[in-house]
């Protein structure tokens, strides 16, 4: 028993002024150096069981059953030994800072726990060399990338010196070559000090494989405890919908189950992946899935040799850039940050305007920003809806009268699915449900070209799917969307067209189909799966088809 | 260590003075403020004058000629040629302006508060370019710790509520297109619509801000504040002797032994041996900084020349 440093027995909890259980009867024990990944939708209470793991943190409610650190009960701990042993990273890089200096961030907990002055010195030098920090030690904390706030957030964290790390979807608000860095670090330090790890994480490519156990949260209810590829298995066996947030060599893998008995066991990683398709012993390999037709539309935006630079004195973002999106069509922009993606976005919708060049624009425009928190100022949901069929500012309800207004915000309650929280404040609703808020605001002005930015960041796989569907259900009824983002996976599934903006222009404007099998390294985890046998596959459903089929001809 | 001046602002050359520790700084201009603004005697006047004058510009350049030039005029303009008009407590008359009498006494005391007044606003713009923003949390703090704490804290907030407006203003904007905002009670409607949902965000936000400070142990009894100074040998020789010199000067001060009094007459109190030393001591205190910056320097520029080798 001694090495168990988190021990967790019928842990329940509901949370104050409410009758429903966020935590029913969970038991699990962590070991001393462990990497554990908490999955499961959200509201199935991941969070809340991580915050019942930091005394600070315990929010209130009825709590029954045990969480203990060293078989100690953590509410227990005293305030000092609770901050020093038990760290807590969460998703918002922002919300965590508290001073104006990097190095005063990093000093800041050591500051409250009454350390002197020389060894703060000390441990704050070997932690920022750690970390590579020192080039930046001097800077404000506000100057920073996102992934250097999130960075720095967990070397604030670190120089205490805990035992136990719990973060709570650390990467979410950060774009790919960051997220990456990040859980790379976060594992590093698993690796080279032994610090135990929890972490609740919707981004599964990168940490899945590496993970030592996975608890599998569903209802409250912890429903699988074990390793990454059991509990792949038995995911996939019960069918279960976690499955479509796993990796992509593991959806493929389930994909496929019909088809095959399964000996191997199932592909974690990429690498494991391409093994595994290997090991299928596919014969006919030049089969290629039939072309998709691509017709091109009329023209809803046309931006033709636009130069853009924010101020005077700085240098050109974007550069003789020219391209046209087309009507009815989900377009996206890619590309790496900075690179102009969303300088792009806010020239087309007339928040800026081009230095020199022209961006015409077929209709009306609308953005849906990458913080939703920027759009509510609301007391609750229908009163959030409310002001914008009364916003003077909106020519589609002009000449509306006041009945016809309010079922046009009951019918979107309706259609987004917002009728049950409709008297709830914004800020009390989930990420995913804040998203889809926003965007019932943004419909209510009937754009005829909807501009998003970044919609998958900060939210679950599941919900993505749902937004997904839901634009392709507005691209239906005839409204044009526009995309940028970092979510490879994303645009592969739901757009039509991709473009990479690089170098202040616009790189490889094509179909997304061709855009992504056309790349080798900046494309999906699909086709990197899938590339050794087949060129074309880009998403799971694709990559299983084309498995089906190729089986079936062997046959 | 690193406590460069932000460049672009006063300093951007090297200062040997303004990388000692705070504390000297601050003693420095304190015991200079504190001996300036409680006598009324020329000769430590005009010693003060000058020594700020000297110091502000081997530290600004010309930059500090120019800044103060700005406040010089006006302040001797009111004080020498608009405050004789009205006040006419002095007995020797110069002219008549309307029946009322301007005094010559009159003319002199303002010329001396106005160089009062500008010694001090000088001192304050030396300290300026002496204490850094850092400098002054730390002096802060150490006079009350949570101080220090929350003046870094809300450094920390200005630029992110500043980002978080731009990112609420730019979404209304896009919600509405950008033109539609064209008389001004619109335009004031939209700031109060954009400023609600800043402070409604900010709260919402600080809750988790306050949550991590927790989890770090913020609350805990006993708390160090960190700074990244180091007092050396050379600032505790440096404050002695500045405190000596305070000494020698203030004592024949507070005991009016150097009072000198304008209105009605002009009364000097004799100048003696301990007279002579107050003001020695004050000239001293006042080329402090300068001896440490020039002695810095000399070494800074043979040292540089001889890396640079």
């Amino acid at each position: 028993m001694a090495d168990t440093i988190i021990n967790v027995s019928s842990l329940s909890f509901g949370y104050a002024g409410s009758d429903v259980l966020v935590l029913e009867d969970i038991t699990f024990d962590i070991k001393k150096g462990e990497v554990a990944l908490i999955i499961g939708t959200s509201g199935s209470g991941k969070t809340t069981l991580l915050k019942m793991l930091d005394k600070s943190m315990i929010p209130e409610g009825r709590l029954s059953g045990k969480a203990e650190y060293y078989g100690r009960q953590i509410s227990s701990l005293s305030q000092a030994e609770a901050s020093v042993k038990i760290g807590y990273v969460g998703q918002n890089p922002d919300n965590q800072i508290v001073t104006d200096k990097v190095w005063h961030e990093l000093a800041f907990g050591l500051e409250n726990l009454g350390v002197p002055n020389a060894d703060i010195r000390r441990r704050v030098a070997e932690m920022s060399e750690y970390f590579g920090i020192t080039g930046w030690y001097d800077k404000n904390t506000e100057e920073l990338s996102g992934g250097q706030k999130q960075l720095l957030n967990l070397a604030s964290i670190m120089v205490m010196r805990p035992e136990v790390l719990l973060l709570d979807e650390p990467t979410a608000q950060l774009d790919p070559l960051a997220k990456k860095k990040f859980i790379d670090t976060v594992l590093e330090l698993n690796r080279d000090f032994g610090i135990t790890i929890m972490c609740v994480e919707h981004n599964l490519a990168d940490i899945y494989s590496k993970a030592d156990r996975v608890l599998v949260l569903e209802d409250g209810r912890l429903i699988h405890n074990d390793t990454p590829r059991k509990t792949a298995e038995s995911l996939v066996k019960t069918e279960n919908p976690l499955v479509y947030g796993l990796p992509s060599s593991v959806r493929i893998y389930e994909g496929c189950k019909e088809d095959i008995t399964f000996e191997t066991d199932c592909p974690l990683t990429v690498k494991e992946g391409r093994e595994w398709i290997a090991g299928l012993n596919i014969k006919d390999s030049a089969y290629a899935p039939q072309d998709k037709h691509y017709e091109a539309g009329e023209t809803a935006v046309s931006v033709k040799n636009v130069f853009f630079r924010y101020t005077k004195n700085s240098a050109n973002v974007l550069e003789n850039i020219s391209f046209d999106i087309e009507k009815g069509k989900i377009t996206a922009l890619l590309g790496s940050n900075g690179a102009g993606k969303t300088t792009l976005l806010r020239l087309m919708s007339g928040i800026r305007k081009p230095i020199s060049g022209k961006v015409k624009v077929n209709g009306r425009c609308a953005v849906l920003p990458q913080n939703p928190m920027a759009l509510l100022n609301q007391i609750s949901v229908e009163e959030e809806l409310a002001s914008a069929v009364i916003d003077k500012g909106n020519s589609s309800v002009k000449n509306m009268d006041r009945q016809q207004r309010i079922d046009f915000v009951e019918n979107m309650l309706e259609r987004t699915g917002l009728l049950k929280v409709r008297k709830q404040h914004p800020y009390d609703l989930s990420g995913g449900q804040q998203q889809r808020l926003a965007f019932a605001k943004i419909l209510l002005y009937e754009p005829d070209i909807i501009l998003l930015d970044e919609p998958t960041k900060g939210i679950d796989p599941f919900f993505c799917k749902k937004m997904g569907e839901w634009l392709k259900e507005l691209k239906n009824i005839g409204k044009t969307i526009v995309i940028v983002s970092h979510d490879v996976e994303f645009c592969a599934v739901y757009a039509d067209k991709c473009g990479l903006i690089f170098d202040r222009n616009i790189e490889s404007y094509t179909d997304s189909h061709s855009f992504f099998a056309g790349n080798i390294f900046f494309t999906t985890d699909t086709n990197r799966i899938m590339s050794d046998y087949f060129k074309d596959c880009v998403t799971c459903d694709e990559a299983v088809e084309t498995i089906h089929r190729c089986l079936e001809d062997n046959r | 260590m690193d406590i460069r001046m932000p460049v672009g602002r006063h300093v951007t050359k090297y200062s040997a003075f303004a990388v000692m520790h705070p504390w000297t700084n601050f003693i420095y201009i304190a015991l200079v403020l504190v001996i300036t603004m409680f006598t009324m005697n020329p000769v430590i006047l005009a010693v003060s004058y000058v020594g700020s004058l000297v110091l502000g510009i081997y530290m600004q350049g010309s930059a500090f000629i120019k800044k103060n030039i700005m406040i010089t005029i006006p302040v001797v303009i009111f004080s020498v040629l608009i405050q004789p008009i009205f006040n006419h407590s002095g007995v020797t008359p110069l002219f008549y302006i309307n029946d009322n009498m301007v005094c010559l006494e009159n003319i002199i005391y303002g010329a001396v508060i106005s160089l009062l007044l500008i010694a001090v606003i000088q001192w304050c713009s030396v300290a300026a370019s002496y204490l850094s923003s850092e400098k002054m949390m730390y002096l802060f703090g150490s006079f009350i710790p949570s101080v220090g704490m929350i003046f870094s804290m809300i450094l920390r907030m200005i630029p992110l509520m500043r980002k978080r407006y731009r990112q609420i203003h730019e979404a209304q904007m896009g919600l509405r297109g950008a033109e539609t905002r064209n008389n001004i009670f619109g335009k004031i409607r939209h700031f109060a619509n954009e400023f609600s949902t800043l402070i409604t965000w900010s709260l919402e936000s600080s809750m988790e801000t306050s949550m991590s400070m927790e989890s770090r142990g913020y609350g805990l009894k006993g708390r160090t504040s960190f700074n990244r100074f180091r007092f050396t040998l050379k600032d505790a020789l440096t404050i002695i002797i500045m405190v000596v010199c305070f000494a020698i000067a203030i004592i024949p001060i507070a005991g009016k032994k150097l009072s000198v009094y304008y209105l009605p007459m002009i009364y000097f109190t004799k100048f003696n041996i301990e007279g002579v030393l107050a003001v020695t001591a004050f000239a001293i205190l006042t080329v402090i900084p300068m001896v440490i910056e020039i002695t810095g320097n000399v070494q800074y520029k043979k040292r540089s020349s001889y890396n640079e080798r």
